[in-house]
């Protein structure tokens, strides 16, 4: 049983996904569908190394994608818990909006 | 009557010197120290009782400090004989193995400790008498913490055993009369002197420093016993060009020709502090460094002979301004550049010893005469003009017994202390300097007796001035001395003693205590034979009493002109009216120092303040800051505060820097 | 298994672009389970059945509902949309710009290695027993990375723990004394508030980190 398409396909793939996640991250104003995005990136980023680790036949990528996976709950954690607590008292959930450090 | 012990002479410089480690100068200097520290970060919040109490006994200490070292060095000098040199204790180690060695150490040789014993001794008298004069002064603990640390910057001074450790005392001698001099800094002409003396005296420290800074790149040392045995590798031209910056830093912090300025002005400080930078703390510095380095003046007779005319020249110019002074401790502050001047005189012509005993007894006797003066002022409530005072001899004996034997002293009548060290400092400049420079002593001497006599006249003589009289209604029935003047009177005491008889301790064919204590350094490293050895007609018998002769001849005329003569008459000297001006003046060379280089230096000042500062310095550094703050304000919207553009550069820069690295593109 | 391969990668690529395309946050998350079932079919296709099911159950699963929340505490007291305007100008393009340099990157970086690896699927090595599977999985998970392991799984205690301590600040003990009847009960309040956080945080940390490993 093999996969269905080349590793360069698979690897095509998720270079597809990672930059349709940065381009959600770059292009979104809802904190929201950026986490979203990045979570796309966490994504692709897997599917990168699960894919490597069956050409090689070696378990280590899927389990660093595995860390890398309970890491990005981390991550997603926490910056749910940044937004509720920066954009619950304001009207608008808008990144644009939060520009206290502006120079 | 100076004898050098010249046989032994070349003996003594061949053997090496032998040192013995001994802690006692560290006394000297540690005790001063620490009362100076304890009295400047306690002293505002201990009661007067003890500050005077800590600043006594911390020089008291440091005194014995001095006579154990002695002790120490006399029973050495039994045990060793001629190869022993002194005490040594080492502070601070430094410097490379190889290099120059720079390190810190005291040295008690019999010079060391000579001076250490007046500094301390004198210094001891001063402290006391100052708990009575200061008393009351709302700065008193500033007053004791400065004069200890005057103590300990001149023993520093006197006990380095390199011309570094020296260079360090020599620096904050001139940093403690800075402080000292400006002591009522609420008054513009105390701070003006201290202003003035801190820069006269340090362009002297220049210098001493480029004096160090030749002698160190020929042998590789400064420390005093091995810099002396490696002269022998100096060019002549060197050592004569170290020489002359040598004594031109001597001439800075002694008040001599042409740097004596500051001198006159530095009364606007304490009368006691007067009497120490005068008798024992300050002025004395230069003649103890040019004794010091005697065999550096050894090797080169053009700097020696610059020595001895700076010397013999100041020794007549201050005797004969202080002629026609007015103020009382201008005309001692003159008496003592004069008095440093025949100090020079006798270490420029070869007699160290009498240069050096010629210290001692001037430390006792202008102490006594400042000592005396302070106690007068103290009556008259500051007054200093000798015109304004008279008829003094009844209220006040002891500074009338006081003065008398502290001018007598001075004017080198005999037995008082002054005539055995003159004597000898003019026997050696006739033999070895020639008849001018003897004749320039004699003639100082003459005008020495003249003012001491004017002063005594003026002071004591006559009817009473308006100052005493303004004193006596005052004071009602104060024509005695107050019970708080006891601390005053006992050292005024004590130095008309040590004044009297201080110069007993070398009577020649009598008594020899100096040249023990000093001839073992002074002629350690003098090669038999050498410029000392050679003497010219020895002093004639006539010749010998001279220079009494001369000091009775000056006594007579100051008494002819000053004595029993009415107030008018007195204000009025025997000249016309611009040569007294030029008299009171100090004939003009402060006018000089204005014109040719204070007046210039401010114009200077003033442009450089207007154009340099306010249009070259001040345009550019608010240039930069205004081109930094332009800068930022650019930069600044880079920090726009939305994420997604700092992510996007995040992202454009990583994905550049991929196609770049990886890819080539 | 071709067919697999272009249809899971499709709806992958095509719940990425919903992603980034939806109007609301609930259209966006349904889309990113769209984007999470086609990477987990890929999984799948790769033989790597455990990660397939973990793909699902983590994400599809705890973090999605996470979303979920978030979205219906926001909603409750305003829209939790962006505004109607874009205040920076040209991000749109150099946004997409952007995206299009990081995939020619990625793409550029990769192209080169796998052209050499070869370009026919049945270049593929030949499958071992039991690759991929739970039991092979756990073995080499606990023998060779059991210190990553727990790296990561106090990475997670963390991150619940500094959950708790942002979103837990909300009411601070000043406001429940002006609330309640006296100020020695909001002492008592906001005495209880804090440490009752950080031991849920702790006990949660405590018991995922007992999940995972199992």
């Amino acid at each position: 049983m093999t996969p269905g398409a080349t590793l360069g396909a698979y690897l095509a793939v998720a270079a597809l996904l990672f930059a349709i996640g940065a381009m959600g991250v770059l292009l979104r104003r809802s904190p929201l569908a950026m986490l979203m995005s990045v979570e796309i990136m966490w994504g692709a980023a897997g599917l990168a190394l699960v894919a490597a680790a069956r050409w090689w036949l070696d378990m280590s990528g899927q389990v660093v994608a595995l860390l890398a996976m309970m890491v990005a709950a981390a991550e997603v954690a926490i910056g749910l818990a940044l937004v509720v607590a920066i954009f619950r008292p304001r009207e608008r959930v808008d990144v644009d909006d939060v520009r206290d450090l502006a120079g | 009557m100076v004898t050098q012990p010249q046989g032994s002479a070349a003996d003594a410089a061949g053997a090496a010197a032998l040192f013995v480690q001994s802690p006692w100068p560290a006394v000297v200097l540690a005790a001063p120290l620490a009362g100076a520290l304890i009295l400047a970060v306690w002293g505002r919040r201990m009661r007067p009782r003890a500050v005077a109490w800590v600043g006594v006994t911390a020089v008291a200490v440091a005194l014995a400090g001095a006579v154990a070292s002695l002790a120490r060095y006399l029973s050495g000098r039994a045990a060793l004989g001629e190869a022993f040199a002194g005490l040594r204790w080492p502070l601070w180690p430094f410097g490379e193995p190889g290099g120059p060695a720079v390190g810190l150490g005291l040295l008690g040789d019999g010079l060391s400790l000579w001076f250490a014993l007046i500094v301390t001794g004198v210094g001891l008298l001063i402290h006391l008498y100052s708990v009575g004069y200061m008393a009351g002064d709302p700065g008193f603990s500033r007053y004791f913490a400065q004069l200890n640390y005057f103590i300990f910057a001149m023993s520093l001074l006197v006990t380095a055993d390199s011309l570094v450790g020296t260079i360090i005392g020599w620096a904050n001698v001139g940093l403690a009369s800075y402080l000292l001099i400006g002591f009522w800094y609420q008054r513009e002409d105390a701070r003006a002197a201290a202003i003035k003396a801190f820069l006269v005296t340090f362009s002297g420290e220049l210098g001493l420093v480029l004096a160090a800074a030749l002698l160190a790149s020929r042998t590789g040392t400064l420390a005093y016993y091995a810099l002396f045995e490696r002269l022998g590798g100096v060019p002549p031209a060197m050592l004569t060009a170290a020489g002359l910056l040598l004594l031109w830093g001597a001439a800075a912090k002694s008040a001599q020709l042409p740097l004596h300025v500051w001198l006159p002005d530095a009364m606007a400080g304490p009368t006691p502090v007067s009497a120490l930078i005068h008798a024992a703390t300050m002025v004395t510095a230069g003649v103890y460094l040019t004794a010091r380095m005697y065999p550096l003046y050894e090797a080169a007779p053009v700097a020696r002979s610059a020595v001895a005319w700076v010397g013999a020249l100041s020794a007549l110019f201050g005797a004969l301004v202080a002629c026609g002074q007015t103020d009382i401790k201008r005309v001692l502050a003159y008496s003592t550049m004069s008095q440093i001047g025949y100090m020079l005189l006798g270490v420029g012509v070869a007699a160290e010893a009498a240069g050096v005993f010629h210290f001692f007894t001037q430390a006792f006797f202008k102490a006594l005469l400042f000592l005396a003066a302070g106690l007068i002022i103290h009556r008259l409530a500051g007054e200093q003009d000798m015109l304004r005072m008279g008829g003094l001899a009844g209220s006040m004996r002891l500074a009338l017994a006081g003065y008398l034997v502290g001018a007598l002293a001075m004017m080198g009548i005999p037995p008082f202390s002054g005539f055995y060290s003159k004597e000898a400092i003019l026997e050696a400049a006739w033999a070895r300097g020639g008849g001018v420079l003897w004749g320039l002593g004699v003639a100082g001497a003459l005008l020495t007796a003249f003012y001491s006599v004017r002063m005594l006249a003026l002071i004591f003589g006559g009817p009473p001035g308006p100052a005493v009289r303004a004193a006596a209604a005052q004071g009602g029935a104060g024509h005695h001395e107050p019970a708080a003047d006891r601390a005053m009177a006992v050292p005024v005491a004590i130095l008309t003693v040590l004044a009297a008889a201080g110069g007993w301790v070398w009577v020649p064919g009598r008594t020899a205590w100096a040249p023990a204590v000093l001839e073992p350094f002074f002629s350690r490293f003098r090669e038999a034979g050498g410029p000392a050895a050679v003497h010219g007609a020895p002093l004639p018998g006539w010749a010998a009493w001279l220079p009494v002769a001369a000091a009775v001849v000056g006594a007579l005329g100051a008494v002819a002109v000053y004595a029993g003569a009415s107030t008018p008459a007195r204000t009025r000297l025997a000249a016309p009216a611009p040569v007294a001006a030029a008299w009171g003046a100090g004939l003009y060379v402060d006018h000089g120092y204005r014109r040719v280089l204070v007046q210039p230096a401010l114009r200077l000042a003033g442009w450089v303040s207007r154009q340099v500062e306010a249009g070259g310095i001040d345009e550019a550094v608010e240039g930069v800051a205004a081109l930094a703050a332009g800068a930022s304000r650019w930069l600044g919207r880079l920090q726009g505060g939305f994420v997604r553009r700092y992510a996007l550069v995040v992202l454009a820069t990583a994905a550049v820097l991929v196609l770049w690295v990886v890819a080539g593109v | 298994m071709t067919v697999l391969f272009f249809a899971a990668s499709a709806v992958a690529v095509a719940g990425a672009l919903g992603v980034v395309a939806a109007r609301t946050p609930v259209h966006g998350v349904l889309a990113m389970l769209a984007n999470f079932s086609g990477l987990s079919a890929l999984f799948l296709s790769l033989q790597a059945e455990f990660m397939a099911v973990a793909q699902i159950i983590v994400y599809a699963g705890a973090v999605m509902v996470l979303f979920l929340f978030v979205i219906s505490l926001l909603s409750a007291r305003n829209r939790p949309a962006e505004g109607p305007e874009d205040r920076l100008r040209w991000q749109v393009p150099a946004g997409a710009a952007t995206a299009a340099a990081v995939a020619a990157a990625i793409l550029s970086a990769v192209a080169g290695p796998s052209a050499a690896l070869g370009t026919a699927a049945a270049a593929w090595p030949a499958l071992p027993e039991g690759y991929g599977g739970v039991e092979a999985f756990g073995r080499l998970l606990l023998t060779s990375y059991p210190f990553e392991l727990e790296i990561a799984g106090l990475v997670l205690l963390v991150a619940l723990v500094g959950v708790m301590v942002i979103v837990g600040r909300r009411v601070e003990p000043a406001e429940i004394g002006a609330e309640a009847a006296g100020p020695g009960e909001a002492e008592a309040a906001g005495a209880l508030r804090r440490p009752h956080g950080a031991e849920v945080g702790a006990a949660v940390g405590a018991a995922l980190t007992e999940v995972e490993r199992r």
